[in-house]
């Protein structure tokens, strides 16, 4: 679920810090310019996990600030591809369902993977359930419904991990903000599903 | 910044504790502090979301020692040495309680390891 990603960066320490601990500040600033956002191919960063070295550090001309050279590690979550996860229902629409794990909200389920024979019932508002008909095989006209609805607990496998680029937004309200990191998973496995389909 | 190395698995125990220490860190912090730090928001956000999820999985009861353990008997063992690092990380991850899951999580289980042996995984991983 999670892996250690080691970076390269100059970080730049204001004079006022100076008198800290160059680890230390090293580590409050990339901590602040990297957490709970997401690096291009490698994930969502969650918080650094040690420094590995510590290059030499220099003033350029113009300004106060101190630059360092530091090479560290960063603990990241990157479910790898075909990875079991548990999570929660977000919403369910017509599309599929949205998962979530607390810190990461963007786990798609599209309609194709959600177990057939399937079909999406529209409650009240804007909420819906979908509902998954188990047909016996031995006994066609056994059938027994199987709800899912929002925050059940289930298992699901990664299939596919999906970067796009992100730009800086302009004023314009009505366009959708791009999701930078997003994982499309599936349910339609022996094993996947609400966990209270398996126990 | 650049990325120099890549995809080294962590164990979902070592990033809770990480995680917690950094919990631990801010508490000490905020009590002599009067106000919160903004910069210091997106931080504290995620570590608290990550330590709240991964305090309700079986990583919150694992030691750093039953972990060792483990990796050496089921290495020890002829047919666990056959699972790849992936798997591996999965099962001291998820813990399966079941063998349904151990299915899912061992790729083509059936064409590497036999299903008595499945069942013996199966108690292994339940110690």
């Amino acid at each position: 679920m999670f892996e250690l990603v080691t970076f390269e960066d100059y970080v730049k320490i204001e004079p006022v810090l100076f008198n800290k601990d160059l680890a230390d500040s090293c580590r409050t600033e990339l901590n602040r310019k990297l957490a709970n956002k997401v690096y291009q191919r490698a994930g969502l960063c969650i918080c650094m996990h040690d420094i590995l070295k510590v290059g030499d550090s220099a003033i350029l001309p113009g300004e106060g600030l101190c630059r360092t050279y530091i090479k560290f590690r960063f603990i990241v979550f990157r479910p790898f591809i075909r990875e079991v996860l548990v999570g929660k229902v977000r919403s369910c629409s017509r599309e599929g369902l949205r998962l979530t794990i607390g810190f990461f909200d963007d786990i798609f389920v599209p309609k194709k993977y959600i177990p057939a024979p399937n079909e999406f019932v529209q409650s009240e508002g804007a909420k819906g359930k979908w509902i998954w008909t188990f047909v016996d095989e031995e006994d066609p006209e056994e059938t027994e419904s199987h709800e899912i609805v929002e925050r059940i607990e289930l298992r699901f496998r990664v299939k596919e991990e999906v970067f796009e680029e992100c730009l800086p937004q302009t004023p314009d309200s009505a366009a959708v903000p791009t999701i930078p990191y997003k994982i499309v998973a599936t349910i339609d496995e022996q094993g996947l599903g609400p966990l209270s389909w398996w126990s | 910044m650049k990325i120099t190395k890549n995809q080294q698995l962590l164990t979902n125990l070592e990033v809770l504790e990480t995680v917690n220490r950094y919990q631990n860190e801010q508490k000490e912090k905020a009590k002599k502090r009067k106000h919160s730090v903004k910069a210091d928001e997106a931080l504290n956000t995620v570590t608290l979301e990550t330590a709240n999820y991964l305090s309700k999985l079986p990583a919150a009861q694992q030691t750093k020692e039953g972990i060792v353990e483990f990796v050496q008997k089921i290495k020890a063992d002829p047919d666990g040495a056959k699972l790849l690092p992936n798997e591996l990380i999965q099962i001291v991850n998820m813990r399966p309680e079941q063998t349904v899951e151990l299915y899912l999580l061992i790729e083509d289980i059936e064409g590497r390891i036999t299903e008595e042996n499945v069942d013996k995984l199966q108690e292994l991983v339940q110690q």
